[in-house]
């Protein structure tokens, strides 16, 4: 014997469609059999036609218009985000012209100051030894005044340095007697 | 963008009158495609079914129709996210059915806000009527408005298979991958919600 459950999951299945024939045609008999039975089947049928006769409402009549309109912005809204960088071309192209002018800028100082100091140095004497190193040099600085551009790499002065400083006194600073010289090697 | 849509429309009308009309599955490749009018052939297609599933869902006209209008677009954005391996309409279905919870959520958020924002006095609290008799005359509109309440008096997941099911008619099979549970869980709880609706629209059952 079925319990009241299992009988109504049954009539929910029998209105559904989802009974196979043999256990519909049983229910039909229990039904005509109890009227408790017979009044909760045409319930929920009644309650399954109420439901599928429910008023079917319209979409309103700009909601094409709507939709198209929201489309349209989501449009714009991804071209925007595609190519948003382009609005901030003009403050991208300032940024990166001051930050050149201020690389140019610095090269040229230090350029300038060493085309000075050569220039200095090609004052200082006619005929220019080249050497590698005086004395315990390594690390030490060494004096740009004697410097001297040759072909391809630099020559350092390293004659009568007291007397072409003299000479030079108006431009060129005296260096003191013990200081070592250097060549660096540009 | 009006002569795009009279397109549409037209190819619309050829395409319902001769018998190779395209399936979703079709409207959608063709859409992801490139084929804009394909979109708006869905947009055809699914304008009132969807809007008829989300307000019976949310019981607000102008709600539902904003979630629809929201469906289509997500429809649009991610149009490529769309699989052939699932049917085009348990997929739509989906997302309405998501974003109709979602507002379910929020506007029990924002109802629960504004009742502890309340003192108690200010509390409105709802009385049943003694003297309402559920046996007076009711016509056609006032039982449609009846059904519509008692509709939504369920709780959501009684709800929404119940208007899945037994206002849309779909399938329990196609039901169950819309809202993600099996089966057996579905036609449970679309029993369940029928003897909710049963016990209290009784007498209106009994009229008929």
């Amino acid at each position: 014997m079925r319990n009241w459950k299992e009988f109504q999951s049954e009539v929910f299945d029998y209105v559904d469609g989802l009974l196979p024939d043999e256990q519909r045609k049983r229910l039909d008999k229990q039904m005509q059999a109890s009227p408790a039975a017979l009044e909760f089947f045409n319930e929920v049928r009644a309650l399954r036609r109420q439901l599928k006769s429910l008023r079917q409402i319209k979409t309103s009549p700009d909601f094409d218009t709507v939709l198209r309109t929201q489309i349209q912005m989501e449009k714009n809204l991804s071209r925007r985000s595609l190519f948003g960088w382009t609005t901030n071309v003009p403050v991208a192209l300032t940024a990166g012209a001051l930050a050149l002018v201020a690389v140019l800028f610095v090269a040229g100082s230090f350029q300038s100051d060493r085309e000075m100091q050569i220039a200095t140095a090609r004052r200082l004497g006619s005929s220019a030894t080249t050497f590698r190193s005086v004395g315990n040099s390594t690390g030490v600085n060494y004096p740009m005044d004697l410097v001297q551009s040759h072909g391809g790499g630099i020559k350092v002065d390293s004659r009568n340095r007291n007397q072409r400083a003299s000479a030079n006194a108006d431009s060129v600073q005296t260096l003191p007697k013990d200081r070592p010289i250097v060549t660096v090697e540009f | 963008m009006v002569e795009k849509f009279e397109k549409a429309a037209s190819m619309f009308e050829k395409e319902s009158r001769s018998d190779k009309r395209p399936t979703d599955e079709d409207l959608i490749e063709r859409f992801q495609g490139g084929d804009v009018y394909a979109f708006d052939l869905i947009v055809k297609r699914y304008k009132e079914q969807l809007l008829n599933f989300v307000y019976r869902f949310v019981g607000n006209q102008e709600e539902a129709e904003d979630i629809v209008q929201e469906t289509f677009l997500r429809v649009y954005r991610k149009r490529h996210a769309y699989k052939r391996i699932a049917k085009f309409s348990t997929w739509i279905y989906t997302i309405a059915g998501n974003l109709s919870r979602t507002e379910l959520r929020r506007r029990k958020r924002r109802k629960l806000f504004s009742v502890t924002d309340m003192g108690f006095e200010d509390r409105d609290y709802e009385i049943s009527d003694e003297e309402y008799n559920p046996e007076s005359e009711v016509d056609g509109v006032m039982q449609e408005e009846i059904i519509h309440k008692e509709i939504n008096n369920l709780s959501p997941k009684f709800r929404e298979v119940i208007i899945l099911r037994d206002v849309q008619e779909l399938s329990y099979e196609e039901i169950s991958k819309i809202i993600k549970v099996p089966i057996g869980t579905v036609k449970s709880r679309v029993n369940r919600g029928r003897l909710k609706l049963q016990s209290q629209l009784k007498y209106l059952m009994k009229k008929k």
